[in-house]
Formats: structure tokens, sequence, C-alpha cells
């Protein structure tokens, strides 16, 4: 059973995202911001980090900088609603494995999955 | 008339006059020429005749000495003897002997005759030109007794020559003198008796005869030559007919006083003294005079064509110097002409040139060696706002103080830009381009100027509008992506639970498809309320959004939005506090509970504790409503553009509220449509207060 951690600030995003990888079988840690994310990440090895990259106190970016520059090196995905490519490889640049854009598609367990599988 | 014309004048008249001189000498030369010819040929003609004379003569004297000879000469001997001499010379009219014969003889020489074959010979006399038998008895007759060539003198034969006055003077002077006498011009009377004769006597002596004898006693006869002046005219110019073409000559007898025309060659001589040369010559005790007169046709005959020649090549070489000098003339006049033309085009186009300079909009100023300026034009003084007479000696680094010399002597430098001092001290940039005119080892500097201030101020505008409008488009292009952001939010809840309930065997819990109900309910009304404030305000830009107002209580339309506020005020524990009462605006319902909406909105989203209280004051025109919180705050560096459209204070990726960013734009523009306006006052950290005024419509 795949560890997650699935770091986003919104609401009804991370319920919905909790909802949807429960269901599927994961086991799931939540964090709303990259500062918790990035203590909880220190603290546990996660199978994979889903990190939202608009975020208050810490963003996305910055977070999984903090966690590559600490010697994290478990799969970290963002997770962007940006209509921007140039905000995806930003995402890569800050350290992220893949991105997968919001909204999310039915598939989007299988996404995981096949990304877990590879690794 | 100028002074070259009046040369040219002069040179053609003194042209033609040296040629006219010059005709002139050499026709008087050949004329002299001419007139030694004549002479030549006077003189060759006069030795011509003298010896035609002389050589008769000479056969008289051969008479003579015959008659020496013999005592007593025959016919037949005499014709003989003068045969040969009449034959050679045609002039002879006829040799004859003339013997003195005494009264007793006549019988005696009259049997003579007829012995000889002469039976009608018989002595005569000439009277009056007619010969008749003699009748008057004289101690002596002179009758011609022979006489050749016979056949054309028969009639003379017998002929007493002694009756005859003019013969019978020469006859007796040839007597006395002993000497060949010649008689005056008389006619013959052989022939048909016109033709004009000479007749020579020779006296013919006794051989024994004594010298103290009268002449009369020792006289024994004549010889007598007749001669025809015609002919021997024609004789004598024999061998001179080239000598004497076209010479008119006569001969004059003047032993007496009154010259007697012995022969002339031309019908009628003209005296013309120039042209007459006379000869005199003596012949057997006459004095005749020979005259010859050059005709024209005799002179024409030996004039050559120098004279003419020179006349005209005279002529023609004064007419080639009058036209050259003409030409020079022309030529001069023609140069002084076009260098007139030339300084009236000068004088126009440096006219022209000065209207130019002077109504140029660039300063031109002529710059001296020494750096001091010499002229300027009216714009020059404009944009120095010096007089011409102030800038004029001043030097140029007292206007324009960093031109150095670098840049005069780097020319042509093409604008440098440069500064400017005015007369009022206060300096401009000026753009100023060099030239140099060389005049002479006059080196003048052109410098042409212009006041760059106002293309420098447009160029600065034409950027600050160009950075205005980049970020113009920055702020686009960030509301898209925020505003992209934004709807993917609501749309991800959505469209992320769909899967869960799709699958009808496998639904979740009862509280679970609750709680995912109401997240989709929040998420599509927040998904409406984006797209209703994009639509309302693409509305608005565009000018089409329509008020429908009409008087409505809007204390009350106040206190429903802060009920509808009311549960997420006391979620976050702020206090909402409504102190409008009872007023009455003409506005727009829908409008007026947005504006509020936005406002209250807003204040919540920013405030994190405290109060937001809502207040209204009533003036005579307006009523002023106020939103004030006790939030954030808004910094104040902020406050200038928050109504702007896409704009948000914060837009990062940390930002900690969500929303289009579009609410306070709407509502300023809602306001303003409802004839108010929107103001904002805030401390940061301490709160923020928005303003607005609507109309009464009461006035």
């Amino acid at each position: 059973m795949p560890h997650i951690l699935l770091v986003e600030d919104d609401e009804m995003v991370s319920r919905m995202l909790h909802l949807r990888l429960k269901v599927a079988g994961y086991d799931i840690e939540l964090a709303f911001n990259g500062q918790e994310a990035v203590e909880k990440a220190q603290m546990h090895n996660y199978d994979l980090i889903l990190m939202d990259m608009h975020m208050p106190v810490l963003d996305g970016h910055e977070a999984t900088r903090v966690l590559r520059k600490n010697g994290y090196t478990g799969l970290i995905i963002a997770v962007t609603a940006s209509a921007l490519s140039q905000d995806c490889e930003k995402a890569i640049r800050s350290g992220c494995n893949h991105h997968i854009p919001k909204p999310i598609g039915p598939n989007f367990e299988q996404q995981l999955d096949n990304i877990l599988n590879k690794q | 008339m100028t002074l070259t014309t009046v040369s040219l004048w002069i040179t053609l008249l003194v042209g033609i006059l040296l040629s006219i001189i010059s005709y002139k000498i050499t026709y008087n030369l050949e004329n002299q020429a001419i007139r030694l010819e004549q002479s030549r040929a006077t003189t060759l003609l006069t030795d011509k005749l003298l010896l035609e004379l002389e050589s008769s003569i000479s056969i008289l004297n051969g008479i003579k000495g015959l008659y020496k000879a013999s005592d007593n000469v025959t016919r037949t001997e005499f014709k003989v003897f003068t045969s040969d001499y009449l034959n050679s010379h045609p002039a002879i009219q006829a040799l004859e002997w003339i013997p003195k014969i005494t009264a007793e003889q006549v019988q005696q020489y009259q049997q003579q005759a007829i012995a000889d074959g002469l039976t009608d010979f018989r002595i005569s006399e000439l009277i009056d030109g007619t010969i008749s038998p003699s009748v008057t008895p004289k101690p002596n007759y002179y009758p011609v007794y022979y006489a050749e060539p016979l056949k054309s003198n028969h009639n003379v034969l017998g002929l007493d020559l002694s009756s005859n006055l003019a013969r019978r003077i020469t006859l007796e002077q040839a007597m006395h003198s002993g000497q060949p006498q010649a008689t005056a011009s008389i006619r013959l009377v052989q022939g048909d008796g016109e033709q004009r004769g000479i007749l020579f006597f020779v006296p013919i002596f006794y051989a024994s005869s004594l010298t103290t004898k009268p002449p009369e006693e020792q006289i024994r006869g004549f010889a007598l030559g007749v001669f025809r002046i015609a002919d021997l005219f024609r004789s004598a110019q024999l061998g001179l007919v080239h000598e004497l073409d076209g010479l008119n000559f006569k001969l004059d007898d003047i032993t007496s006083d009154s010259a007697e025309l012995l022969y002339q060659n031309a019908e009628q001589m003209n005296t013309t003294p120039e042209w007459t040369l006379t000869n005199q010559l003596d012949v057997a005790g006459r004095t005749w005079q020979l005259s010859t007169l050059a005709s024209e046709e005799y002179r024409l005959q030996r004039h050559s064509l120098l004279p003419n020649t020179v006349l005209f090549s005279g002529l023609g070489l004064t007419l080639l110097l009058a036209i050259y000098l003409r030409s020079m003339v022309t030529r001069e006049q023609d140069i002084s002409n076009q260098v007139s033309l030339r300084t009236q085009q000068l004088k126009e186009s440096e006219a022209r040139n000065k209207l130019i300079v002077d109504n140029a909009a660039n300063g031109v100023l002529a710059i001296s060696g020494d750096r001091t300026i010499m002229s300027v034009n009216p714009a020059a003084e404009r944009i120095f706002d010096y007089s011409a007479e102030q800038l004029i000696g001043t030097a140029i680094k007292d206007i324009i103080p960093d031109l150095t010399e670098y840049h005069v002597h780097s020319m042509p430098d093409i604008n440098i830009s440069k500064t400017g001092l005015r007369k009022n001290g206060s300096a401009f940039p000026l753009n100023i381009s060099l030239g140099t005119s060389q005049s002479g080892a006059q080196k003048t500097l052109i410098a042409i100027v212009y006041d760059d201030t106002q293309r420098q101020e447009a160029e600065q505008q034409l950027r600050r509008g160009m950075q205005a409008a980049e970020e113009a488009n920055r702020q686009k292009s960030m509301f898209l992506n925020m505003m992209s952001h934004e709807l993917r939010t609501p749309l991800t809840v959505i469209l992320g639970y769909i899967p869960l309930l799709q699958n009808p065997e496998r639904l979740p819990t009862q509280d679970i498809v609750k709680q995912i109900a109401d997240d989709i309910s929040v998420s599509g009304n927040h998904l409406l309320s984006l797209i209703d404030d994009l639509l309302d305000i693409s509305k608005i830009e565009a000018g089409q959004m329509a008020l429908h107002t009409s008087l409505c209580q809007v204390d009350i339309i106040i206190n429903e939005i802060l009920q509808h506020f009311d549960h997420q005020a006391k979620k976050q524990q702020l206090q909402l506090i409504n102190k409008v009462a009872d007023v009455e605006l003409n506005v727009d319902p829908k409008r007026f509970r947005q504006i509020l909406f936005n406002l209250v909105g807003n204040a919540l989203k920013f405030t994190h504790q405290g109060t937001i209280e809502i207040s209204a004051e009533s003036h005579s025109s307006y009523v002023k409503f106020s939103v004030r919180d006790t939030g954030i705050g808004i910094p104040e560096h902020a406050l200038n553009t928050i109504f702007d459209v896409f704009k948000q204070v914060d837009n990062s990726s940390t930002r900690k509220v969500s929303g289009s960013g579009l609410g306070l734009a709407i509502t300023q523009r809602l306001v303003e449509l409802h004839g108010g306006s929107l103001s904002v006052s805030s401390v940061e950290a301490q709160g923020s207060e928005f303003m607005f005024t609507l109309p009464t419509g009461k006035e």
C-alpha cells in the first residue's frame, strides 16, 4: 500500500483528492502548505508526494527546492492549475519528477500507479 | 557706342584707306613702268623711222653716185639701178631723176624722151593741183625726166617741179645747202591725188664745178624720192608689233611755227599730256616730232592684276580683321552679358539661399576661425533667445559650452548631441551638425542647430507609453494566468469528484456523497460568480452595462447583505455592524447589492479579527457610504492600482485569498455608472475604509 503525502491548500480540492486516493487504496497523509509538507516529508519516507504549486506560507516550488536541498530523493509530483507551460517547467526545475495538470482526469490513479511502478 | 565699337570702325576705315593707298602706289608704280615701256617704244619707233629715212636717203645718195659715175645715165640704166630698191622699199612711191634743163635744152630732152618711147613727153607745170602743159617760158626747167616705177608715175613725167612753190623752195634749199632736203607733207599728184607724201631732194652737182660759181650754175639735177608717209610708218613699225600694240602715235612737221600733221595711226588722237611722249627728229632739213599716246587699251594691256590684287587683298584683310574684331567685340559683349547674367543669377541664388536660411526651422550659425559667431539666422535667435546683434562676436563656447575642438576637427560630425545655453542661463538639449566652408584662406564653420527638447520629451513620452503598454500587456497575461488558475480550482473539485459517483455499485457512504454534493455546489457557484465577474467587466469595458434604476430603501438591502455574510462572519469571529438608517435612493438594486457584496466580501477576506462597519452620510445632493474594516490594510504603493482591472495586490503563488481580482474594478465602474465615485483609505495592519458616493437626484 503506497504511502502518499498530499500537499494542497484548497480545502475542497484536498478533500476530493483525499477521497479519490483513499478509494483507490492509497495510504494518505495531508499537508496544507509547503512548510507543513517539508516538515512531514523529513519525518516520514513517502512513496510519493503530490505537491500543489500555489500555496500560502511556502509554495510548492520552494518546498520542493528545500526538500531536494535537504537530500530528499523520493518521488515528488507537481499538480498544477497553471495555464502556462513555463510553470510546469519551473516545477521540474525546482526538483519535481513529474507534473500532472489540474483538473485531474478520471485516470488520475492510473497515472500515479504508472509512475510508482516505474520507480 | 562703346570704345570697342569705335575701334572697330577705325580699324575698318584705316584698313580701307591703306588698301586704297597701296592700290594707288602699286598702280602708279605700274604706270611708271608702262611709261618707261612707252618711252622705249617711242624711242624704238623714232630710231626705226630714222633708219627708214636714212635708208631712203641712202638710196637717193646711191642714185647720186650713179650720176657721179656716169655723165650720161640712160633711162634703162636708171630703171635697172632703181628696180631693186623699189622692190625692197614699199614706201617709195617713186624714184626720179630731175635734171636742170635750160630753155635751149628742152627740145633735145623731148626728142630723147620720144626716142625712149615716151611719145607724149612734154614739159608741164602744176598749178592749183592740176597738171597742165607749160606755157610760160623759163630760163631753167626742173622736169621729172626719169620716174620709176614708170607705170604708176607716168602722169608726172615732164612735170616742172619749180612750177610748184612747196617743191621749188625745197629744191632751192637742197641746191643751196648741197644737202638732201625734204618737203613738208604734200599731196601727191600720183595715184588718186589724196595720198600724202614727202619728197626728198638730193642735189647732184657737176663734178668739175668750181665752188666760186653760184649753185644754179653748178647743179646738174636732183635725185628725187617720193615717199608715202603711211607706208614709211608701216615699214618702220615692222618688228615692233608688240611694242606698239595699243600705242597711238602721230608725226608732226614742226619746222614752221604751225605744226603740220604728217601721219597718225588713229583717227582721233586725244591729247592726254600725261600719257603723251614726244621725240624730235631732224630729217633732211626738217624738224619732225613723233608723239606717242598710251591709249587706255595700251595701259590696260600692260597693267597687271597686282594693284587690284593689292586692293582687294587689302580690303579682304580689312574685312577679315573687322570680322575678327567684331567677333571679339561680340564675344566680349557676350562674356560681359554672361557675367552680368551670372551675377544676377548669383544674386538671386544668394537671395534664395538667404530666404531658405532665414526661414529654416533649424538654427544656422557661421563661426569664424577663432570660434566666434559671425552670423546667425532668425531660428538661431529663437533657439538661444538672443538677438542677432548679441550673438555676433560671441564665442561659440558661451552658448554651446560642451562643443570641443575635437568635434570641430573630427568633422563632418553628423548630429552631435550637445547642451545649449539660453540667454536666461537655462540649459537645453540640442543637436548640432558642423560643416566647413572654405573661402580663400578663411575657414568658416557652419553649425546647423536645432532644439532637441521637444523631440527628447516626445521620445520619453513614447518610451513611457510603451512601458505602460508593455506593463498592461504583462498584467493581462498575468490576469489570464491567474484567472485560469481560479477557474481550474473549482473545476478540479467538480470534475475530480465525478469518477467517485459514476459507479452506482460502489458509491461512497451517504455522508460522503452529501459532502461531495456540497463541495460541488460551492465550487459550481464559485465558478458562476467568476464567470459573472468576467461578463460584468467585459460589459462595462464595452460600455454595454445598462442600469435598471428604481427608488430603493437601501438600508434594507444592506441588512440583507449582512445577513448573507452573517454565517461567514461568525465563523471568522468578526462583527458586522450596520449604521445605515432609512436611506431611500434611486439605484439599480441588483448593482447596488453587487457593490456592497463586493466591498463587504473583500473586507471579510482581508479581515481576521475585529469589525466590519457600514455607515452612510446624507448630503444635499449625494449620500456617502463607508465600508470600514479592521483588517490587514493595503500597502501604500498598491492604493493607486487596486481599482485597475487585472490587478491583484498579491498575485504571487503564495497568495492566501482567491478571487477573480475583478471585484474592486467592477465595483468602481458600477459606482461611476450610478454617477458617484469610489475611494479608499487604508493603513497597513490597521484596516481599510472604502467610501463611495451616490447622487440623490435632488439638487
